[in-house]
């Protein structure tokens, strides 16, 4: 089995919107066989978390992803297409994409 | 789990600010509460656009500020801009919004789960878009979202 990726969530809180979005994550990759970790966390906390364990992939729901600095070589989506379902076809492309690339 | 519907007025923090304060005034909330939503919200924006335009807010902070759950289910009287959710400098001209004042994580994610898959229906975003804030209320409590 390949190994498993590392995924972190992350929104404001680390409460509702970031483990609903976990949560069709986890279904999603499930159906595409991937495994993977998916770890939830606040925003302001991401740049120590990358730094402490780095992920091959962060997806970010609350705030633009621009806003979030984190090293070049991390991949970062923005998570919204699995709250609205707006889009989420090409974001499933755009995870596949990431995760599959190395 | 009471749900409120409540016609409102003015802007996005005067929106915020009428439902804090019937909030507060029904003890649903403690006094913490108003200004720990209008922060979240300057600080991480809660605009959703969905399919077929509909756009809705889903305010919220954290529940520690809760005493008693709820939901508002507000219907702006003029034209009420949030910022996007994942575009902070972009704004939406919303429909409906909603503020779920919960005291249980879990309890958030299920009604959200819900709310936004029951947003992928037609028959929803049109009672959403026409403004009818009873109706939307009574649609999802047909599916089940507040038991």
């Amino acid at each position: 089995m390949a190994q498993k990726k590392l995924i972190y969530v992350a929104c404001g809180s680390a409460a509702a919107t970031s483990n609903l979005v976990k949560s069709r994550l986890d279904d999603l990759l499930k159906k595409e066989s991937i495994p993977a970790i998916i770890e939830v966390c606040r925003v302001s906390e991401l740049p120590n978390k990358v730094n402490s364990r780095k992920p091959n992939l962060v997806i970010v729901t609350a705030g633009s992803v621009i806003s979030v600095s984190l090293p070049e070589d991390v991949p970062i989506l923005p998570g919204l297409p699995l709250m609205t379902m707006v889009g989420v076809q090409s974001f499933i492309e755009q995870v596949k994409q990431k995760l599959l690339q190395e | 789990m009471e749900i409120i519907t409540l016609d409102v007025n003015g802007n996005r923090e005067q929106v915020l600010s009428t439902m804090s304060d019937y909030l507060t005034q029904k003890s649903f909330v403690k006094d913490t509460y108003k200004e720990a939503l209008l922060k979240r919200e300057r600080q991480y924006p809660t605009g959703l656009q969905f399919l077929n335009n509909t756009i809705i807010a889903i305010p919220h902070t954290d529940i520690e500020h809760v005493n008693k759950e709820a939901m508002i289910v507000a219907v702006p009287k003029n034209g009420i801009k949030f910022y996007q959710m994942d575009e902070p400098e972009t704004e939406l001209l919303v429909d409906m919004i909603f503020l779920l004042v919960i005291k249980d994580t879990a309890k958030y994610i299920n009604i959200l789960s819900k709310l936004t898959l029951n947003l992928q229906h037609e028959e929803l975003q049109i009672l959403i878009k026409n403004r009818k804030a009873d109706e939307v209320v009574q649609y999802l409590s047909d599916t089940g979202i507040f038991s």
